[in-house]
């Protein structure tokens, strides 16, 4: 009894592991051509760091691993994501870098217009005043 | 095979990484059209908190920097707490299953980095937010700055055009008062001309007529003076003042002619000759100037534009030493001049 419990809950749990690595297999193509089209993005805006870099060498592991083995295995997956998920971290940083520059732009700016708005409140004040005690 | 330990580790993962797949915000989608940066700049470092992901450190050095992942991770959602990051919860949920399969040292080693990843990833998402939030706002003030820049110059502006409005308005009526003005004083130089013009024909119809009185007894002449009528005593009785009815008919026609040359003055004088005293001959050319005065304001002559005045012997025109002389020097000049 216990022998056929055993192979019921062998049976099931190959079953399962063969649905996961199916599910793999699929899972880290939408990966690969994520990761393909941020490294796009990054080599079309000179993105560069040591993680674009790596992150490409894991594109090309993941796309040898694909040709060798069509239903993939964890690793190439795993490798897959870890890519995309470095092109895009790479991608905002350059982003986040961007807007704190736009930001720092913005403020100056500001500041220089609400001194203008300033000599502009005073020039109002001095047309009306001019205009004849109008205020 | 594989152990149950083992198995549930990977359905887990499987059904994180299946959300992952499925899930459109788990990795920002950033396309090269819609988010190019315009400039790009050396990538800064995020935080120095989060902890280097090393592959080759002992399971027990991951354990802890597990630790420090989700520190980090949750320091930084409290820091940033205004804005969402869809993949800060996926990096706490990945966090989470390294916990639960640490014990594994294989699973612990396969899904450490891209969790560490994961969380840096998250970590720079919110910050990224957090400073385009950052941008949003500042570039809203600026926008109501700006429109509050506008809004004051078109006052000014109003006020300016306003002020330039009733500036060329009073302009206007300044030129067009001076225009009334100057066809007024063009108005009145011609009607004051058209009055000399009249007035000088008076003065050349009085003199032509004034010269038609040219007689034996009165003698017309013109000299700086004015017009001068003479009228011999002759006119007169015999040392007296009393005008004859000769004299009378002649101051009458000259009075007529005088009432229209109205813009004249007549002077009365009344001159003798030597004879008898000074005093008596005072009194008597006086008299007689008198006399053809009141006759002619009684005639019409308006009383204003008459003086009368006796000079006695003291004018003579001719000399007193022949009877001629002495005649011609007893007289009544009329002295008709101009205003």
């Amino acid at each position: 009894m216990q022998k056929i419990y055993l192979l019921v809950v062998m049976a099931t749990l190959t079953l399962m592991m063969s649905s996961c690595a199916l599910k793999r297999s699929s899972m880290a193509e939408p990966y690969l051509n994520k990761a393909q089209d941020l490294s796009s993005y990054c080599e079309a805006n000179n993105i560069t760091n040591s993680e674009v870099d790596e992150a490409r060498e894991l594109i090309t592991k993941v796309e040898t691993g694909l040709k060798n083995s069509p239903d993939g295995d964890d690793e190439t997956w795993s490798n897959a994501e870890l890519a995309s998920m470095m092109l895009s971290k790479a991608i905002n940083i350059h982003q986040l870098e961007n807007a704190k520059n736009e930001l720092s732009d913005s403020e100056r700016k500001l500041k220089e217009e609400k001194a203008t708005l300033k000599a502009y409140k005073s020039m109002l004040n001095d047309v009306k005043v001019s205009k004849g005690g109008v205020q | 095979m594989f152990s149950i330990n083992k198995i549930s580790v990977l359905l887990l993962l499987s059904s994180v990484s299946i959300f992952s797949a499925q899930g459109s915000t788990s990795i920002p989608v950033i396309t090269a059209e819609e988010e190019a940066p315009a400039v790009v700049e050396e990538a800064p470092a995020i935080t120095e908190e989060i902890p280097a992901v090393e592959e080759n450190v002992a399971v027990v050095d991951k354990k802890n920097k597990l630790d420090s992942l989700e520190i980090v991770l949750i320091d930084a959602r409290k820091m940033y707490s205004n804005v969402n990051s869809p993949l800060y919860s996926e990096a706490l949920a990945r966090v989470k299953s390294c916990r639960k399969v640490e014990a594994d040292e294989k699973i612990l080693n396969l899904i450490y980095k891209p969790t560490a990843k994961f969380v840096e990833a998250a970590i720079v998402e919110l910050e990224l937010k957090y400073n385009l939030e950052l941008l949003l706002k500042s570039k809203n003030n600026r926008i109501s700055v700006l429109s509050e820049i506008h809004n004051i110059q078109n006052q000014i502006t109003a006020i300016e055009k306003g002020f330039s409005s009733d500036l060329q308005k009073n302009l206007e009526q300044q030129k067009q008062l001076t225009e009334e003005q100057r066809l007024q004083a063009e108005a009145e130089k011609a009607r004051r001309e058209q009055l000399e013009a009249e007035a000088l024909a008076r003065q050349q119809d009085a003199e032509s007529k004034l010269r038609n009185l040219q007689s034996e007894l009165i003698n017309v002449k013109k000299d700086a003076r004015g017009i001068i009528l003479s009228m011999s005593d002759i006119l007169f009785a015999v040392g007296k003042a009393d005008l004859t009815s000769d004299l009378k008919t002649s101051l009458a026609k000259i009075v007529g002619i005088l009432t229209v040359y109205k813009e004249s003055k007549i002077l009365v004088e009344g001159h003798t000759d030597n004879t008898g005293s000074q005093e008596l001959n005072n009194r008597l050319s006086l008299a007689r100037a008198e006399n053809v005065m009141n006759f002619m304001i009684k005639q019409g002559l308006q009383s204003e534009r008459m003086t009368s005045k006796g000079y006695g012997m003291t004018q003579p025109v001719a000399d007193n030493a022949t009877k001629e002389g002495r005649q011609k020097n007893r007289r009544v000049d009329l002295i008709i001049a101009d205003k």
